[in-house]
C-alpha cells in the first residue's frame, strides 16, 4: 500500500490526497473497506433502530 | 442481519432513499415537531431526545434547534412533494468537506485551500436545503469569504413554503389557502418568493452584467444546478455579452476558452449538478 490508512476512521481517509487513495491497489483498498464496514457494523447496530421501525 | 462477511451485505442496512422522508405528513402539517425529532431519531446514532423543542414553531426554527444541538440536518429539493431529511451532524462535517474540497479540486484543477476564487451562484443563500447549506459551509470559505461569494438572492425559500408547497397550490386553485391555517407572515414570504419568480430572469441578467464588469480581469468561479448556469449563459449569448475574467486562474467549464458566456464543458464547472445530487 502506498499510504497507510486505519479502518477503525474511514472518515479520516478523506484527509488524503485523492491521487493516494485511488493509487491504492484495488486488492488492498477492498480489504481495507471490508475491515472499515465491519468494524462500524459491530459499533452501530444496536444504536440505530432504522426503517422497519421508523414513520 | 448478523455479520459482514463481503462488501456486499451492508447493503441491506443501508437506508433506502425513501426512508429518509417516511415520516406521515400530518406531523408536517400539524407542525408536530416532537413527533418528527422521533421520527428523526431513528435515523441515526445520536441521542435527539434530549433536543429542547421549547417554542420551536416551524421546520425552519427546528433545524436550527437541531444545528445548535450539534446536528446538520439537511432537506431534499421536495421534488416529489415531500421533503427528505438528511441527518448527519458535526462529526461528519470534517470528512465532508475535506471530500467536497477534493471533488472541487479534481474537477476544476484549482486547489481551493490554496487559492481562493470569488464565486458567483446564480441561486439563493442561506437555508437548510441541502445543496444551499453545503455552499454555505464549504463554498463561501472556498470563495475567501462572504464579500467574494455571490448569489443572485440573498435569502432563500424557507423549508416551510417547501414543505406545504403542493398543498398551498392546491388549496390556492381551490381558494382556501387561508382555511389551512398557516401563519399570515409564511403566507406573505410566499408571495414575495412568487413575486421573485416571475422577475427572476430580469434579476439575473442585471446580477451577471455587475459581476461580468465588476470582476473583469480577476480569476472567478461559477457554479450551480445546470439549469441555472445553462439559463444565465443562455442569456448571455442570446444579448452577445462577453466575459473577460482572467484567463491563467480560470477553471475548466464556464468562459473557458471562448471568453464568452457558456463555454464548452459545462459538466466541469465546480458545484454543478442536479439538486438530487446533493442529497
Amino acid at each position: 500500500m502506498t499510504i497507510s490508512l486505519l479502518p477503525d476512521n474511514p472518515g479520516a481517509w478523506t484527509y488524503r490526497r485523492f491521487e493516494d487513495l485511488y493509487a491504492i491497489p484495488r486488492e488492498e483498498r477492498e480489504t481495507l473497506q471490508l475491515e472499515a464496514v465491519r468494524i462500524n457494523f459491530a459499533k452501530l447496530r444496536n444504536r440505530i433502530p432504522g426503517p422497519q421501525e421508523a414513520g | 442481519m448478523e455479520a459482514i462477511d463481503k462488501l456486499e451485505d451492508v447493503l441491506p442496512v443501508c437506508f433506502d432513499h425513501r426512508v429518509l422522508k417516511n415520516y406521515p405528513i400530518q406531523i408536517i402539517e400539524n407542525r408536530d415537531f416532537a413527533k418528527l425529532t422521533g421520527w428523526l431519531d431513528k435515523l441515526t446514532a445520536h441521542d435527539l431526545t434530549r433536543v429542547d423543542l421549547t417554542g420551536v414553531t416551524t421546520i425552519e426554527q427546528w433545524l436550527r434547534r437541531l444545528e445548535a444541538y450539534g446536528m446538520l440536518v439537511t432537506y431534499s429539493s421536495g421534488t416529489t412533494g415531500k421533503l427528505s431529511f438528511v441527518p448527519r451532524s458535526y462529526d461528519e462535517l470534517g470528512p465532508w468537506k475535506y471530500h467536497f474540497f477534493s471533488v472541487n479540486r479534481a474537477s476544476s484543477g484549482v486547489d481551493p485551500w490554496t487559492t481562493k476564487l470569488p464565486t458567483f451562484f446564480p441561486g439563493y443563500r442561506g437555508g437548510y436545503q441541502t445543496m444551499l447549506k453545503m455552499m454555505s459551509l464549504f463554498n463561501v470559505e472556498m470563495a475567501g469569504g462572504e464579500e467574494h461569494y455571490h448569489t443572485l438572492y440573498d435569502t432563500h425559500i424557507p423549508a416551510d413554503l417547501m414543505a406545504l408547497s403542493g398543498r398551498l397550490q392546491a388549496a390556492e386553485d381551490k381558494g382556501e389557502v387561508m382555511n389551512l391555517g398557516l401563519d399570515p407572515a409564511l403566507l406573505e414570504q410566499r408571495q414575495q418568493m412568487l413575486a421573485q419568480g416571475r422577475s427572476r430572469e430580469g434579476d439575473m441578467e442585471a446580477w451577471f452584467g455587475k459581476l461580468i464588469r465588476d470582476y473583469r480581469g480577476q480569476g472567478v468561479k461559477i457554479g450551480g444546478t445546470f439549469a441555472d448556469v445553462y439559463r444565465v449563459a443562455r442569456a448571455g449569448l442570446d444579448k452577445g455579452m462577453t466575459c473577460e475574467f482572467a484567463a491563467e486562474r480560470r477553471p475548466r467549464g464556464f468562459c473557458a476558452d471562448t471568453h464568452r458566456i457558456g463555454g464548452p464543458q459545462p459538466s466541469a464547472v465546480p458545484g454543478a449538478g442536479s439538486r438530487d445530487s446533493y442529497h
